[in-house]
């Protein structure tokens, strides 16, 4: 907590004190290549390289949990007990454990309550009010019930808002395992009044609940090499950093509940028919989802309402974290996908009520199936025997081998139609591919999320582009595009990507976004596919079940590829600058041959091109002195200043023969050499993508590295020599490298059109249906605003 | 601009939903930008609203199941915009935004809004609530840009009146 308690000021610190730090000149602070290495980066050791790989010492703690949990359908509420192996393999012996209460972030005095501000206005929404009264009543947070030893004795606990301190009464050495045991209880929130990551759902038609319960059992909290206890609290926007183990969790219910979980299914034969059983045999070798439970069969148990419970055992190894939902509402289909990478077949399962169709019958299942697919390309082979997709009151949420998914269609009331919009099915296919993709980021790849939420949100973020890609042509993605930060990227208050999630202004644009057109652009314009994708699965093989930070992700990237990245990290990561290269301007040259006979007429030629301004032009036709009186003119009016003399061929002739055969082929040479001007206007360095249009039609791309900019990132001038003469040429052509002003990309300069611009053009103004609608509403506006202003 | 070709336009109903995605966390967040054209004599205004901020907004004005059609809606959202984002000039004067227009994304909705520039146009006031009634964390980041300079403003409960000027520094 130290560290963090001044989050916000050592940012700030952080780029003065390191720049000053390490640069010993003005040169040195200017130069947006000098390397990361004993100024950003943490000195390599033995826990970690400095290739980036895990160091031959690299150590991890591991928690096992055994539990048995209870769901109060009536009184939504859960109550359990869990055993928990914690094994010490760092090299420190610990006093005392510190324990995650998360639920706490819902109880009274929470410090996420303590921290909410309000408007300060006299008056608020409907859905906030409802959130605030529900708030005031609701009994949240953790009731803690036991904690002892393995004998049973009790050991002494302290409880900080949502995190909890074991004291042991003798040190934990390394290599040492404490068994110990927590009982406890907590009422289920009502997830459709508070947003969280879990929940219950209510629903009104049959009186039924769906729960989707995480962040629900006492989690150990993850003790680093680099970070010692992750103890920060639980506010809202930092997720998780956990460590690994093994799960064995009895999940006792409604006997007509379906329950999905993280893990196995350990007894099919006491929970689940023999027809769900053999749907479920069928379904692993299906070409498409089966169903397990039909809609029909979920219909007839709504109103019966099961009075015994029934307990689902499931087992999970080496995961990060164990989250289940519950439900006697659950249609359920799922089909197996065998693996080829592994030959391993995954069952990809979908859980929903018959209020998720047609939607979630036709794509939950196919999406997870399509996620695995385009990620075990990407980034490794899915480790776990099943992903699962759950439809409940969570809008994306994930969990190993579980995610909570909310898009559902809309039901007209009096017609009882149901219809989803063009933004629903995506938005679902989306967030599946999303949701499930968090099972390589961070559930395998187990990034410290408390600390760097781009490390788990902009690498799935990005791979979720590709998969999007590859669902459909022309498939509506949202943050995937380099255009599409560009608005972001210039504006003033940011902060940069590696800051702590806690601290982050406009999350979605800096840690989902900018983080995944930062990678698209590394991958397709700086390193090309073969050196990324390469580098990319090389990060995800070395870190698969461990705990990378930032700098090991950098330096696997470089280590792998062979280019130098250090300027990409800097500018795009540490920095808030943004993309926009001018093309200044665009000069031709031609070589002096040197001979006067050819030279000198061109002069003469390029005098004449000079005008006269208009009032002045016809002072040319008004008598002159010397037009009455010929005997005047002498030789100077005969020869000009550009006529050729003997003696200018002599002297020319004479250089000739001290040439070399080499340089009177230069001397000769026809073609035509532009000088290109180019400014950093936005400060980050990147490669200059151009296309040369040429007068006699044809095209050209040239690419040029990000280097070009290394002795001066502000200004940097190209030579281009070509027989043809150019008509125009474009920077960024295929608008790849986020440029945020095309107007200065063109040469000769040319205006873009503004997205208004574009607007008002295509669709003009109908004034008459406007004044017609409109009226009664300005009317209104006018005094609602007026009254809102106080004006 | 290339911009366009990747956006599809919805369909003539923008069904209002019950549920709305979002991706593990959902934040809450609006961006304008408020272009100052010299030559035009105009401001140019364009709002990008998340769809599902919109419809949460819809929701709480209609409840949970209405379906509406984009005739429907526009007036709906401009009075919610209109209400909610003002700009003023140096002498604390509102500006009148006429309605241009919207046109819906696959996530977002693109509003455009235009007003007379104000003859002194180097300090303007921008109040900016929207969404803030219906979100405690609601943010909106607001871009004013005027001869390649921008000045950028977020707007936050509490914060939801600010103030630009292109005469000193930012």
């Amino acid at each position: 907590m130290k560290k963090y308690v001044l989050t916000g000021i050592i940012l700030i610190f952080t780029f003065l004190r390191v720049d000053v730090a390490a640069a010993q000149t003005i040169e040195q602070l200017n130069d947006k290549f000098r390397q990361l290495n004993n100024e950003y980066l943490p000195t390599p050791n033995v826990y970690r390289t400095a290739s980036g790989a895990p160091g031959y010492k690299y150590w991890q703690q591991q928690a096992d949990y055994k539990i048995d949990v209870t769901l109060d359908d009536e009184k939504q509420r859960i109550s359990a007990s869990a055993k928990i192996k914690y094994y010490n393999n760092s090299p420190d012996s610990l006093r005392y454990l510190w324990v995650q209460l998360d639920q706490n972030r819902f109880a009274h005095n929470s410090g996420e309550r303590k921290s909410n501000f309000a408007s300060g206005k006299p008056k608020a929404s409907y859905s906030v009010m409802r959130q605030k009264m529900y708030e005031k009543h609701f009994d949240g947070g953790y009731k803690i019930t036991a904690v002892t030893d393995s004998g049973g004795a009790d050991l002494p606990y302290i409880i900080n808002d949502t995190m909890m301190r074991i004291d042991l009464p003798t040190a934990l050495r390394p290599g040492d395992r404490l068994d110990f045991a927590i009982e406890w209880s907590y009422n289920i929130i009502d997830a459709k009044v508070i947003r969280s990551r879990g929940g219950k759902e209510y629903f009104k038609d049959d009186d039924n609940y769906i729960y989707e319960i995480a962040q629900w059992y006492p989690r150990m909290a993850a003790y680093s090499d680099y970070d010692g206890w992750t103890n920060k609290q639980f506010i809202r926007n930092g997720e998780f950093t956990l460590e690994f183990g093994d799960y064995d969790v009895s999940i006792t219910v409604p006997a007509d509940h379906i329950v999905s979980a993280t893990g196995i299914l350990q007894n099919p034969d006491e929970v689940l028919t023999d027809l769900q059983r053999r749907r479920l045999k069928k379904a692993r070798t299906a070409k498409k989802p089966v169903m397990i439970v039909t809609s029909e069969e979920a219909a007839a148990k709504l109103p019966l309402r099961a009075k015994t419970t029934r307990t689902w055992h499931f087992k999970a190894q080496n995961v990060r974290d164990f989250a289940f939902a519950s439900s006697r509402k659950f249609l359920w289909d799922a089909q197996g996908y065998p693996q080829p990478e592994n030959g391993k077949t995954v069952m990809a399962m979908s859980f929903y009520p018959e209020e998720g169709n047609p939607l979630w019958e036709k794509y939950s299942t196919t999406a997870i199936i399509h996620t695995l697919k385009t990620y075990n390309k990407y980034a490794l082979t899915f480790p776990y025997p099943v992903a699962q997709s759950i439809n409940g009151p969570v809008g994306g949420m994930e969990y190993p081998m579980i995610s909570f998914n909310g898009p559902r269609p809309a039901k007209d009331k009096k017609t009882g139609k149901k219809t989803y919009s063009r933004r629903t099915k995506y938005g679902l296919i989306s967030v599946v591919i999303h949701e499930v993709g968090h099972n390589y980021f961070p559930m395998t790849i187990n990034t410290d999320e408390r600390q760097w939420t781009w490390m788990d949100e902009g690498m799935n973020t990005f791979l979720q582009n590709i998969a999007e890609e590859a669902w459909e042509k022309d498939y509506p993605t949202h943050r995937a595009e380099p255009y599409q930060i560009v608005n972001y990227m210039k504006s003033k208050r940011q902060v940069p990507i590696m800051t702590n999630s806690e601290s982050l202004l406009q999350f979605g644009n800096n840690a989902y976004g900018k983080t995944a057109i930062a990678l698209r652009i590394l991958r397709e314009t700086v390193m090309g596919r073969k050196l990324f994708d390469f580098a990319f699965r090389e990060y995800a093989r070395r870190w698969k079940f461990k705990r990378p930070t930032p700098a090991d992700f950098f330096r696997t990237m470089e280590d792998a590829s062979g280019v130098d990245l250090d300027w990409f990290w800097r500018g795009w990561f540490y920095t808030t600058d943004h993309v926009d290269i001018s093309l200044d301007n665009v000069r031709l040259f031609n070589i002096d041959t040197k001979n006067p006979d050819i030279e000198l007429p061109i002069r003469r030629d390029k005098s004449k091109q000079r005008g006269l301004a208009p009032a002045r032009r016809a002072d040319r036709n008004l008598e002159k002195r010397m037009d009455g009186s010929p005997d005047l003119a002498d030789f100077y009016n005969r020869n000009d200043k550009y006529t050729v003399t003997n003696l200018q061929r002599n002297d020319y002739t004479e250089l000739v023969a001290g040439l070399k055969d080499w340089q009177k082929k230069l001397l000769t040479d026809k073609s035509n050499i532009y000088l290109m001007d180019f400014s950093n206007k936005g400060g980050l360095v990147m490669p200059i993508i151009l296309n040369v249009a040429y007068e006699d039609g044809t095209k050209e791309e040239i690419r040029l590295s990000a280097e070009i900019w290394r002795k001066n990132a502000k200004k940097v001038t190209r030579m281009l020599i070509t027989d043809k003469r150019v008509k125009s040429v474009e920077v960024d052509p295929f608008q790849e490298t986020a440029d945020t002003d095309r107007n200065n990309n063109y040469f000769p300069r040319r205006i873009e059109k503004s997205r208004f611009e574009l607007f008002k053009a295509r669709e003009p103004r109908n004034m008459m249906k406007e004044f017609e609608t409109g009226l009664k509403n300005i009317k209104k506006n006018i005094k609602k605003k007026k009254a809102r202003t106080g004006k | 601009m290339k911009g366009f070709s990747g956006y599809v336009i919805l369909g003539a109903v923008l069904a209002v939903l019950m549920v709305q995605p979002g991706y593990a966390h959902r934040f809450y967040a609006s961006f304008t930008q408020v272009d100052l054209r010299d030559k035009k004599h105009t401001i140019e205004i364009v709002h990008r609203l998340f769809t599902h901020d919109v419809e949460d907004f819809l929701r709480s004005r209609l409840g949970n199941d209405s379906s509406l059609s984009n005739e429907e809606i526009e007036p709906l959202l401009k009075e919610f915009v209109e209400g909610g984002f003002a700009v003023f000039d140096l002498q604390g004067r509102r500006l009148p935004l006429t309605w241009i227009g919207m046109e819906y994304a696959t996530d977002d909705i693109h509003i455009y809004q235009e007003a007379p520039l104000p003859p002194d146009p180097s300090e303007l006031t921008i109040i900016d609530r929207l969404f803030m009634d219906l979100f405690d964390d609601e943010k909106n980041t607001v871009n004013i840009e005027w001869n390649d300079k921008i000045r950028t403003r977020i707007f936050l409960k509490g914060h939801e009146q600010q103030t630009v000027s292109f005469a000193s520094p930012d």
